[in-house]
């Protein structure tokens, strides 16, 4: 199945030629999580904050549904 | 460790040595403590009793790293309470630099007089007739003085709206580009400033007397293993120069607590339009600045400069509090009108905060469409133009809702909150209704501790420990805007070892010792003489809480309201 | 008796000081409470011929026994003093939410007596008065002055109900003549001027707050009777439409009915009329329904303006009173506009019925060349610089903020100008209605429409309003019944809910007063009579009871006229039916 992948703040920069506008469109397994995902696309889990599918946060546990938006967001710091 | 008293009344200038009863305080501890101390809490905020003070934070002329914020204060004609307003650029440098711990404006000028207050690279304190500089904006106010008295100068000014008392007025700064972009925004400060009869400072840069350090090597020491820490941490070292604190927009947008078209949302629509990464492509598109330094001393650059399609500049450090309040709060996706907005409202003196609020509450009640962006701007250009309306939108958020009798007002305290919604992130809502500045967001930012992806342990929905947070939190940011380190360099403060640094240095720089237990009471001994203050004033427990909206409306998409109750929140602070 | 606290609270300003009297047993059965016992306590507290604005003129608040109780449309308050822009009786009635805070203080009447050195909040609690300074408000409008006063003197002690307070706003500061008491931001006492004689006193608010419930006489039976009336009243046409349309329906009936005051009181029908109405009122704004405490027919209106240039302002109005004076006497044709200058009103403390008459009148001075200033029917604008001159007392404001009377003498325009007793009548047009010009000339306090709400009976086909003769016996009903509703205190638009016997049950349930419909009428024809016996103290005479010469003459559409002689016939009868002489006096 294959989900859309949005990456903010720098984390673009995991993936080579990642455009912000077009975002990604990732192929991954039936059943597969957040961090499945982003073993698949080659973002450290340690560099990710928060997550979210279609439009909800999610834990890196959560699994995917095919066609979901997944927001992928940098650590954040206050004001 | 000089204190300069300057009465415009008697036009007389007085430099002393800090009193003791002050040594070892700096910015907000030492605003709010003098003005607990000297300034009749029932007085006319507008009037000769209140006291306008600048005091650079403790840390500020030191060889630490992003320490160049100063602290404003006075009794506040917005919330009617005590008010300290932070900034940064280079005026919080300069002061220290020339050995002054504190600048105190008293008295009032006759009406209709215009002064300067000048000080220069030997310390010389001398007040100039500013005659010609009234009703000047900011830009051309500060390009007009920086002419005349030499480029190495800070400017410390206000705009129009200032000069015509208005409430939501601000007080800007010029950054290390000379473009007075930075604010002393919230409380209305600009408005004590204009009361006063004073126009602008003029604080050379080339000070060479700051306060001497008891044990420079230790000091510096620890200053070197913060800026170590502040560069390694990914967000200020990494993605704030990159995107500036507008990296925010869609984070907190997704989370839902991006308060939209006056709070009645959580969620902008557009937010992907005005966000951190598509103002970074159109400013790097263009041939603007992003990673640009706006302050003495920053190691971070969050700052930008944003221009038009043409190239030409448009406005400096656009952040994410303002790109809300003038994007998702009035509607607006046009990312350019925002940045126009910003200008407006530096170039008049305004708090991009209050105004932007101001202008939601118009459009809630029906003045004009949410999503007007021309409408927006025709309202900020109506403030500089002194008509009716314009002085109604200058004086804020809760003053629009009285001229339309429009009962949506996101204000606590008088002052608009800011760009986190309470009932998507409930500690907030803690903050937002018991800080004695009123809806103030950098008073205790809970939003990380509410969220589990930032490392948080609370359940952002819910009332438990939010109280306790809030304290905490409220406590630690008075202490920290004493000290004088700017909020984005706290990644200095969270790392391993990182509160220890300060310690040493607090010590290093007074000669004192100072541990875990004195910055408590630093930060205890500041929220203790500002409800003080207020309770004088004649704050009671009510005006710890929240307007009736976050109550009653839930927000989508969540649906959630407040949940803390308003005797949760009263039992906030017990003093 | 039940239904009384027996106790009024008296309030000293010069002195600061106060003190709770016992009503005697005596006096609270005849007088019962609200408008019968307020007349009792001015007439014994004020001394003849008192100066309206001196510190010796008493200001009395006043609830009722049905104040505070399960009673519908029992949320309201009465204040009654000497009027300073008559010169004789006032009493004047507002809702809302206070009444039932002024009623949880533990007395029937509070009497304001003195006056300030300095501006004062008031705040009355059931232990004890408190006196505030309050100079930092003295010049705020009546919005802010009701939010300060409201946050700063509330109470939380244990049990304490919700406070309410009552304010004035800068034109009753200034002393003009007709200013305000407000409360609930948009609910007025209105009439009479009673807002000046507390500015004089130098009194801005006065905070409400106890926890004190008046003892009924069968509480049970009292739930009773409301949970019976609303089972019968939800369904009755008129509260329907009231609920519907509040009270701009009346825009459209009093229009169709030739009576509806238009160009300052020379036409009976107005062309604009569709544009000021309720569909222009509910489709031009955004409007809910709004109701004061313990009632269902919720006729006030939050309106908030769609378009134009006063869009997103918000008012609970404007009512079909606002709407007659502003935009039949002064022919303002859009109903926005009509919000405008109501909230303009509602902000500086100032009566719209009697602004309106003025702005109207000075419409016709300048038209007439008596005076020189840029106003002229129609023109909102020019309106709302009038207004706020007046509430000023700058220029041509000095001299309407004196009242028309004294307006009228200084312009040489006496001949036009519209008043009984220095009050200007409301918007029923007593050429086509005449029961209503009987009711103009000798309401107590002036040209009202209240006393009797004659228009009702005149409108509705229970008698032809051309009808001279034997006109006063049923206007007597009227006014009877409805003196007894300000004296338990009700609202006015329940009486067709609370006929002779409806009123019986309720006093009976509210006070254990057993008493027939003619012993009910004796009571109220007895306060009728203490209430004329002041203001023959005050100096009234015949003289006064009678209309100004421009409503003799014909209206200029429909031709339509009321003459002197049917006046004087129908107010001679009015005074034999109350027992007393050609010359009105008891």
């Amino acid at each position: 199945m294959q989900v859309q992948v949005k990456l903010y703040g720098t984390l673009g920069k995991q993936v080579p030629g990642y455009d912000h506008r077009q975002g990604l469109a990732v192929e991954v397994a039936e059943g597969a999580n957040v961090a499945d995902l982003m073993a698949r696309i080659g973002v450290p889990l340690k560099k990710i904050g928060m997550v979210s599918l279609d439009g909800r946060l999610a834990g890196r546990e959560a699994s995917l549904q095919a066609n979901m938006l997944v927001k992928v967001f940098h650590p954040i710091f206050g004001g | 460790m000089k204190l300069i008293k300057v009465d415009l009344t008697a036009k007389t200038i007085q430099t002393e040595d800090l009193p003791s009863a002050y040594e070892g305080l700096g910015g907000r501890a030492l605003t709010s403590n003098y003005i607990n101390d000297h300034v009749p809490a029932g007085c006319d905020p507008l009037g000769p009793e209140n006291l306008l003070i600048f005091a650079p934070g403790y840390f500020s002329g030191t060889p630490l790293v992003n320490t160049s914020r100063l602290s404003v204060g006075a009794k506040s004609p917005l919330t009617g309470g005590i008010k300290e307003s932070n900034v940064g650029g280079t005026a919080a440098a300069a002061l220290a630099n020339l050995g002054i711990s504190a600048l105190v404006v008293e008295g009032q000028a006759p009406e209709g007089e215009s002064w300067l207050l000048k000080i220069d690279a030997q310390g010389q304190v001398a007040l100039l007739d500013g005659a010609d500089c009234r009703g000047l904006r900011t830009y051309a106010l500060a390009e007009k003085l920086l002419a005349a008295h030499g480029p190495k100068n800070n400017i410390t000014c206000i705009g129009p709206a200032g000069e015509d008392l208005l409430s939501a007025a601000s007080i800007q700064t010029t950054d290390l580009d000379d473009h007075p972009c930075r604010a002393a925004g919230r409380g209305g400060l600009g408005a004590v400033m204009g009361s006063k009869g004073l126009k602008a400072l003029i604080v050379s840069r080339s000070g060479k007397a700051a306060d001497p350090l008891a044990d420079p090597a230790a000091f510096k020491a620890a200053a070197k293993a913060y800026a170590q820490a502040v560069k390694a941490d990914e967000f200020s070292g990494e993605i704030l120069p990159e995107l500036g604190s507008a990296c925010l927009v869609e984070a907190i947008n997704e989370v839902g607590a991006f308060p939209t078209r006056n709070a009645r949302e959580g969620q902008f629509e557009d937010a992907d339009k005005i966000s951190g990464e598509a103002m970074a492509r159109i400013i790097r598109e263009r041939g603007g600045k992003t990673t640009h330094k706006g302050c003495a001393q920053c190691i971070i650059d969050c700052s930008n400069e944003y221009v038009d399609a043409d190239g030409k500049y448009v406005t400096s450090s656009l952040e994410y509090e303002t790109i809300w309040s003038m994007g998702g709060m009035i509607g607006n996706g046009d990312l350019d009108a925002i940045a126009r907005l910003d200008f407006l409202c530096d170039d008049i003196g305004l708090d991009t905060i209050s105004t932007g609020v101001a202008i939601a509450v118009a459009m809630d009640a029906g003045y004009k469409s949410f999503g007007d962006a021309q409408a927006a701007i025709a309202m900020v250009e109506e403030v500089a133009q002194g008509t009716a309306f314009g002085k109604i939108i200058g004086s804020g958020p809760a003053a629009v809702g009285k001229h339309f009798n429009h009962e949506r007002v996101p204000v606590m305290k008088g002052q608009s909150m800011a760009a986190y919604d309470p009932r998507a992130i409930q500690g907030m809502a803690v903050t937002y209704a018991t800080s004695p500045m009123g809806g103030d967001h950098t008073a205790g930012w809970v939003v990380d501790q509410n969220l589990e992806a930032f490392g948080g342990t609370l359940d952002r929905f819910s009332a438990e420990g939010q109280v306790e947070a809030s304290r905490n939190t409220q406590i630690h940011m008075a202490a920290v805007d004493t000290v004088g380190i700017c909020d984005f360099a706290q990644s200095g403060l969270a790392a391993e070892g990182g509160m220890d640094n300060v310690y040493r240095m607090v010590a290093a720089k007074s000669g004192q010792p100072f541990g875990e237990d004195d910055w408590q009471a630093l930060g205890l001994r500041v929220l203790k003489a500002e409800r003080a203050f207020n309770r004088r004033a004649g704050f009671t427990a009510a005006d710890d809480h929240l307007p009736r909206m976050f109550y009653e409306e839930p927000l989508p998409p969540h649906n959630k309201v407040v949940v803390i109750s308003p005797e949760e929140l009263e039992n906030t602070f017990d003093f | 008796m039940d239904g009384c606290y027996g106790q009024v609270l008296k309030i000293d300003l010069n002195t600061r000081q106060w003190r709770v009297e016992e009503v005697p047993e005596d006096i609270q059965q005849t007088y019962l409470g609200g408008k019968g016992l307020a007349t009792h306590l001015l007439l014994e507290n004020n001394p003849a011929g008192v100066d309206p604005l001196a510190p010796e003129n008493t200001l009395i608040f006043a609830t009722g026994p049905a104040t505070g109780s399960a009673v519908w449309g029992g949320c309201r308050y009465g204040v009654y003093t000497k009027s300073p822009q008559t010169g004789f009786y006032a009493e004047s009635y507002s809702g809302g939410k206070v009444p039932e805070a002024i009623a949880a203080t533990g007395y029937d009447a509070v009497l304001i007596q003195g006056a300030c050195a300095a501006p004062t909040v008031l705040a009355i609690y059931p232990d004890r008065v408190d006196f505030h300074d309050a100079g930092d408000l003295w010049g705020q409008d009546t919005y802010a002055s009701e939010d300060a006063v409201l946050a700063r003197f509330r109470r939380d002690d244990a049990g304490y109900k919700r406070p309410g307070a009552v304010v004035i706003g800068p034109a009753a500061e200034k002393g003009i003549r007709f200013a305000l008491i407000k409360n609930d931001r948009w609910r007025s006492a209105g009439r009479t001027g009673v807002g000046a004689v507390l500015g004089a006193k130098r009194v801005k608010g006065i905070l409400f707050q106890g926890d004190r419930q008046r003892p009924l006489h069968d509480g049970e039976a009292v739930r009773a009777l409301a949970k019976n009336l609303v089972k019968e009243g939800k369904d009755n046409p008129g509260v329907k439409a009231y609920k519907a349309m509040g009270t701009s329906q009346m825009v459209k009936i009093m229009n169709a009915a030739k009576a509806f005051p238009t160009r300052y009181w020379s036409r009976g029908t107005c062309p604009h009329w569709e544009e000021i109405g309720a569909d222009a009122l509910h489709t031009r704004c955004e409007v809910e329904p709004h109701a004061c405490l313990k009632c269902f027919m919720a006729c006030g209106r939050m309106s908030r303006v769609k378009e134009g240039p006063h869009a997103g302002l918000t008012i609970e109005g404007p009512e079909y009173e606002t709407i007659y004076a502003f935009g039949g006497l002064c022919m303002i044709d859009s109903i926005e506009g009509i919000i405008y200058l109501n909230d303009i009103c509602d902000r500086l403390g100032m009566d719209t019925i009697t602004a309106g008459n003025l702005c109207a009148f000075t419409i016709e001075a300048v038209r007439r060349g008596k005076v020189n200033f840029a106003v002229d029917y129609g023109d909102v604008d020019g309106v709302a610089a009038l207004l706020r001159l007046i509430a000023a007392r700058e220029g041509l404001g000095a001299v309407l903020a004196e009242g028309l009377r004294h307006a009228a003498a200084r312009w040489d325009l006496e001949d036009i100008a519209v008043h009984v007793k220095g009050m200007e009548p409301a918007g029923y047009d007593p050429r086509p209605l005449k029961g209503m010009g009987l009711a103009y000339a000798t309401s107590d306090r002036g040209a009202c429409h209240l006393r009797t709400t004659f228009y009702k009976p005149e409108l509705s086909g229970m008698i032809d309003p051309g009808q001279v003769e034997g006109k006063a016996e049923l206007f007597i009903d009227f006014e009877d019944r409805l003196t007894l509703f300000d004296t338990l205190i009700l609202c006015r638009f329940y009486r067709d809910l609370y006929p002779w016997e409806a009123l019986r049950e309720m006093l009976k349930a509210l006070t254990g007063i057993d008493e027939d419909i003619a012993g009910l009428r004796q009571r109220a024809a007895a306060i009728a009579t203490l209430t004329r016996r002041f203001n023959i103290r005050e100096g009234l005479t015949s003289q006064d009871d009678r209309l100004p010469r421009q409503l003799h003459r014909r209206l200029e559409d429909s031709e339509q006229v009321v003459t002197e002689e049917e006046i004087h016939t129908m107010v001679q009868d009015y005074y034999r039916l109350r027992g007393w002489d050609a010359q009105g006096s008891p």
